[in-house]
């Protein structure tokens, strides 16, 4: 357990105290990665220039990568609609907290609420007050 | 200072959160035992919420203490 809270506590720190250079190394691999596949393809593409299976190729993964942006964007779990969702949800409950039916509205606005105890001293003070006048 | 919103945003929400969940055994423990909550004047139904609620507030305290037991590795039954 301990050994498990000590690893996630290193991580934890190396990751904001580091955070940048890892995030910027690895963007450097991956720019890396990505001119060496452009160039490959670059070269493969040169050699069968008449081939129509490349531009088949590119159009397929352009497709993909914009059916994955408008799914990401305009899906119905997106923030946006979390958030009318929930304020949706949070309309409709206070609208039957604040309702005259329900006989714990009352209770519901209290910031502490008093015990049996309390209630009693409460009266009987009260009523000496009532008594002392 | 403690007057912000931010500040007291989680509190509040856990104290809604207990009192929803006082309110809702309330009304099935009224339920049960075959009355109605509009039936109980509001000092009553504010005794058994409150009754609730300090239940609520004493198995979350206890389950907090069972957590750290386990975290230190202390075993109460065995």
């Amino acid at each position: 357990m301990f050994k498990q809270i000590f690893r996630l506590t290193f991580v934890t720190f190396i990751w904001k105290k580091y955070k940048q250079i890892i995030v910027s190394t690895v963007c450097l691999l991956i720019s890396f990665w990505l001119i060496n596949f452009a160039h490959r393809e670059y070269l493969s593409f040169a050699e069968h220039q008449s081939d129509a299976s490349f531009f088949i190729k590119w159009f397929l993964l352009v497709a993909v990568v914009i059916i994955y942006l408008c799914y990401s964007i305009y899906s119905p779990k997106n923030k946006n609609g979390l958030n009318k969702n929930k304020i949706d949800k949070e309309s409709a409950e206070v609208a039957t907290l604040t309702s005259d039916d329900d006989p714990f509205a009352q209770i519901r606005q209290k910031k502490s609420l008093r015990s049996r105890a309390d209630i009693m001293l409460e009266k009987h003070t009260q009523n000496k007050k009532i008594k002392k006048e | 200072m403690t007057n912000l919103p931010i500040i007291n945003y989680v509190p509040n929400k856990y104290r809604e959160m207990v009192r929803e969940k006082a309110i809702s055994r309330a009304r099935t423990r009224i339920i049960i035992a075959g009355g109605d909550p509009t039936d109980f004047s509001q000092d009553d139904l504010e005794v058994i919420v409150r009754e609730e609620e300090d239940k609520i507030n004493d198995s979350i305290k206890q389950k907090g203490i069972m957590a750290v037991l386990a975290l230190l590795g202390l075993n109460l039954i065995g």
